[in-house]
């Protein structure tokens, strides 16, 4: 009897924890986080495997400055901050190499094991050139084993390999990798489409991929852009700049103003919306200027 | 006659490492660890060299530590216990004779360990880059050498204090700390409140600056060599930080009731 009424204990329990879960996603309305491979060491060791990737792309990072970790000099007392362009990319070009050994400041006042510690460790910093750049490769390539959502990595990994070392296929592979693990990701989807469109030239699979990050976002957003993120309206807006252009080599001007009125929704602001709407202008008025021809 | 007695304490002390085949089982550690490394081919790419490097720099630094520490904390703590101090002594070795055998006797070992590790990395490098012992990795070998100099000292002065696996703790605390933060103790003691200040202020001054010793960043991003004056200044510190060890050691060790 005791042992019946244990069980039916259990049991009730089991579907009030079941109740209780259910409900929690049904309020928060969103899916409930989930390992996209499913096995108990993901689900497990997510936040582990997150950290370890960010970690080994900070290594790359200071593998591609010579070893030293950026912002990380003690005796040196000029800022070396990195520029960078208007999309957010890292720019190395902007600022010159300082591998000028003597070009060391103390910041303080010396004191000798300072004054020795300035001598024996480096303290600035230089960047790989040429095939030495394959010096990172092995880090990003761990930080994608380590953490398959790491994006970063995948971008890191599609440019050293298509834009320093020119292996495009390599690139495009580790992209379509990281999509493959990331399928919701808006970034790696546009990275990819703009990779088919200006390193490979392929204008129809460019043009396919820019459709899919549209598609993507749509369904992320459940048909209201306006719940994008900010980082997804951009990559929404600069798939949409691509597919504008691809639009006006066609001389589609309706899908044109579609694309504009879409990224104005997401990114009003954004360089490639303000570009969207040139494009626009440019094709309206040339439009209107071969009817006043034709009449 | 004194001679002598060092070099049979020094015989001693590197027989003791073979036997217990310490050497061995560190070798074939790095083995099972490089060997994977050293066939993988991140995304088809096979010319990278430098984190192979770096992996096999760590262990050998690692595999020092480890090497020295186990070596200093275990040359006296034994003697006491088993009572085997007794029959040392009565040789006759005066009690500073002893302590600085024994010290030699720790270091050979140690030394003998890191040469063997330098020399299978040196042959690792030359055999994969091409590149067969070049002067950095020279120097990098002599700054590891203060590095074993000045820890095989604050390990036998350690193992006078605290039993073996406390100073064996202590250390690795003290050595890890510094390799890590070594440098940053004065940025440190800046932004810590005042009592604690001190203290960081203190520890910079006078803690073992283990981090001095440390080159593998310019070994492995091919950077230039330390100036000779600054590395010279550093192996002169080593010096001078492992007498001031011995010496407190040796008056440890004279004042101590057998």
């Amino acid at each position: 009897m005791r042992v019946k009424r244990e069980s039916l204990c259990s049991v009730l329990a089991l579907m009030i924890a079941a109740l209780l879960v259910m409900s929690i996603v049904h309020v928060s309305g969103d899916d409930p986080a989930q390992s996209s491979s499913g096995d108990i060491l993901s689900i497990f060791f997510k936040d582990a495997r997150a950290v370890l990737g960010k970690s080994l792309i900070t290594r790359a990072d200071s593998y591609y400055h010579g070893g030293v970790t950026m912002g990380d000099s003690v005796y040196c007392t000029e800022d070396h901050d990195h520029a960078h362009d208007e999309e957010g990319e890292h720019n190395h070009d902007e600022h010159p190499d300082h591998a000028d050994e003597e070009a060391i400041h103390p910041k303080r006042v010396i004191d000798p094991w300072g004054w020795l510690n300035a001598r024996i460790h480096v303290q600035e910093h230089r960047h790989l050139h040429g095939e030495e750049i394959e010096e990172i490769i092995p880090w990003i390539w761990a930080a994608c084993r380590a953490s398959p959502h790491n994006i970063e990595a995948y971008g890191m990994g599609w440019y050293v390999l298509t834009k320093m070392r020119k292996q495009t296929d390599a690139g495009l592979a580790v992209l379509q990798e990281g999509i493959r693990n990331n399928p919701d990701d808006l970034d790696l989807a546009f990275t990819l489409g703009q990779s088919l469109y200006t390193d490979v030239k392929d204008q129809a699979a460019a043009e396919s991929a820019f459709r899919l990050v549209r598609e993507k976002a749509f369904r992320k957003s459940k048909q209201d852009l306006t719940r994008l993120s900010e980082d997804d309206g951009r990559s929404l807006a600069s798939a949409l700049m691509y597919l504008t252009r691809i639009a006006e080599a066609r001389g589609d001007i309706g899908a044109m103003r579609a694309y504009f009125e879409e990224a104005q929704v997401v990114a009003p602001n954004y360089a490639a919306t303000q570009g969207i709407a040139r494009m626009v202008e440019a094709a309206e008025r040339e439009a209107g200027e071969r009817e006043a021809g034709g009449a | 006659m004194i001679f002598r007695q060092f070099s049979a304490l020094i015989r001693l002390s590197l027989l003791d490492l073979y036997r217990r085949k310490d050497l061995f089982v560190l070798l074939v550690l790095s083995l099972v660890l490089l060997a994977p490394l050293a066939m993988i081919q991140p995304f088809g790419v096979t010319g990278a060299s430098r984190y192979m490097n770096e992996v096999a720099m760590l262990l050998i630094w690692i595999f020092s530590i480890v090497i020295t520490l186990g070596v200093t904390s275990r040359l006296f703590p034994p003697e006491f216990e088993s009572r085997t101090i007794y029959p040392l002594l009565a040789k006759p070795i005066g009690r500073g004779t002893l302590l600085f055998g024994k010290y030699l006797g720790a270091l050979t070992t140690s030394l003998s360990a890191l040469l063997f590790f330098y020399l299978l990395y040196g042959m690792m490098t030359g055999l994969r880059q091409g590149e067969w012992f070049p002067p950095i990795f020279m120097q990098a070998f002599l700054l590891h050498v203060g590095f074993v100099v000045l820890l095989a000292a604050f390990g036998l002065f350690g193992s006078l204090l605290v039993t073996p696996s406390a100073n064996m703790t202590l250390c690795g605390i003290i050595v890890g700390g510094m390799l890590f933060y070594g440098q940053r103790l004065p940025a440190l003691a800046e932004v810590t409140p005042v009592p604690a200040k001190w203290f960081v202020w203190l520890s910079y001054a006078i803690g073992p600056h283990f981090e001095f010793f440390d080159m593998r960043q310019r070994l492995i991003h091919s950077w230039s060599m330390v100036r000779w004056d600054a590395c010279l200044l550093t192996l002169l510190y080593a010096c001078v930080y492992s007498a001031a060890c011995l010496l407190l050691a040796n008056a440890l060790l004279k004042r101590k009731k057998l």
